[in-house]
């Protein structure tokens, strides 16, 4: 929570970097669902400047622990400046704050996004979110945009290079993972096995969100209303982010409506070739299923660790180890399928 | 002297009365988070479900069958749990290396242990899943 002492230099922070003068920060809520970071919810009015009246904003912290693979929020923050101006439907950044004297932690202020971003709930709950086919479709568009961002960029320097084609790269960083925790999970390793004999040099690396998928974007009655969650962005392959949100995790209570439980993968498919302009590999994207449920067993893995270590007790994170198996049922079952197609190359 | 009801009885009664009398008061935010702890009752009461005894013989089905991917190894007398802890180890460093890669008898053996030790895995943690896998 943010205590009392705090929200009155939240207001100060509030009004220098709006040029207002003052800010009354009314309510702040904390929203449910970041296990990585902590979403309020501010209702504040601004006296004078540019945003002169009531705004609702989000507000995005560091939780007090957080994973490896995860940005800071000044980097999430020049993430976010950079697909808005791309046209990509996200949130509006308006400060950041780098100071820990403020809130004890770095933190960054969003125009808020009216909606729901409940996975499970968008899924089974049509009344939300407009026509599915359209929504899927809108996506796929949002996507190919987020893609249009490749390397070298110096507003996202601080974007690892890739050293390796995005697979080799995540086969290795995946093992490093596995082999830190030092629990043998045999599927995993024999997905890890498969994706390193069947990858291919990708020569396409663009900006790829890493974790585009139904419960990262908000919709409202009507429709979408912003894409969230940046922490895991980088450059890698466009296929990655079309599969992750393909794979059965994400499509929730659905498991036939393939993309991301909303819809078949057809309009999503179309929007993004509409956007984009290149086509969709079939094959490619079910080779990056495969990864999409290693890379998601490995984060459960870890996950769990945080709690079983103590580092972070709570109930969701002591869970999410029971949930392993259906990330490993996926990976027979999606390499079970594969193999007659797929040759050998090491 | 045991009292009733038992332990599993009782877990379940504190389940449904969670989910049927507590969770519908509840502030939609707040719902999910009885969800999460019914499902964590839902989970225990299936381990609970599965006694000891029948925990320990289903290691060591796994492990006699891990076994007959390793021929010539042989279960030494320790605790089945570390044993087959000890060969999922080895097992995940040799599919690692490469071992499994050819086609054969001896990667046809292993899919099909990776596949029941997952299926059962599934029908212990998550029910639910296969049910839907079916339907599908």
């Amino acid at each position: 929570m943010i205590e009392h002492e705090r929200l009155a230099a939240l207001e100060r922070f509030l009004a220098g970097a709006a040029r207002a003068q003052r800010v009354r920060v009314e309510s702040a809520e904390l929203l449910k669902g970041g296990a990585i970071q902590e979403n309020y919810l501010l209702d504040a009015h601004f006296d004078g400047g540019r945003y002169h009246g009531a705004l609702k904003l989000a507000l995005r912290m560091s939780a007090p622990s957080a994973v490896a693979a995860s940005h800071t929020r000044a980097q999430e923050y020049a993430l976010l400046k950079a697909v808005h101006a791309q046209g990509v439907a996200v949130p509006e950044p308006l400060f950041l704050c780098e100071d820990p004297a403020v809130l004890g932690r770095p933190f960054f202020v969003m125009r808020a996004v009216a909606g729901t971003a409940l996975g499970p709930r968008i899924v089974k709950d049509t009344r939300i979110g407009g026509d599915r086919d359209a929504l899927a479709r809108r996506l796929g568009r949002e996507l190919a945009r987020i893609h249009r961002i490749r390397p070298p960029r110096r507003d996202l320097a601080f974007l690892a290079p890739l050293e390796t084609s995005p697979a080799r790269h995540l086969i290795a960083l995946y093992r490093g993972y596995l082999d830190a925790l030092d629990a043998p999970r045999p599927v995993v390793e024999w997905g890890l096995r498969w994706l390193q004999l069947n990858a291919y040099d990708g020569d396409d690396v663009v900006l790829c969100h890493r974790d585009f998928r139904t419960g990262n974007y908000m919709v409202d009655a009507h429709g979408l209303t912003g894409i969230l969650d940046w922490e895991f962005a980088g450059w890698g392959d466009p296929m990655e982010d079309i599969a992750w949100f393909c794979s059965r995790s994400w499509r929730f209570s659905a498991p036939r409506q393939e993309a991301g439980g909303i819809a078949g993968r057809e309009p999503f498919y179309a929007g993004y070739t509409e956007e984009s302009g290149t086509s969709i590999d079939a094959q490619r994207v079910h080779y990056w299923e495969v990864m999409a449920s290693v890379r998601w067993a490995v984060i459960a893995l870890q996950q769990n660790r945080r709690y079983t270590s103590g580092e972070q007790r709570t109930l969701e994170l002591a869970l999410i180890g029971r949930r392993v198996p259906e990330m490993e049922f996926e990976i027979l079952k999606l390499i079970d399928q594969a193999l007659p197609e797929l040759g050998h190359a090491v | 002297m045991r009292c009733e009801p038992a332990a599993l009885e009782l877990l379940l009664a504190a389940r449904s009365w969670l989910l049927e009398e507590l969770t519908p008061q509840l502030a939609r935010e707040k719902r999910y988070d009885a969800l999460l702890v019914a499902s964590a009752m839902a989970i225990v009461a299936r381990e609970l479900q599965m006694d000891c005894a029948e925990e320990e013989t289903e290691w060591r089905q796994r492990t006699a069958r891990l076994c007959k991917l390793y021929p010539g190894i042989a279960d030494e007398g320790e605790r089945v749990v570390d044993f087959l802890h000890a060969l999922s180890a080895q097992l995940a460093r040799d599919i690692r290396a490469g071992k499994f890669d050819d086609p054969g008898v001896e990667r046809e053996a292993l899919r099909q242990f990776l596949r029941d030790a997952t299926i059962d895995n599934l029908k212990k943690y998550n029910p639910k899943y296969l049910e839907l896998e079916d339907s599908a």
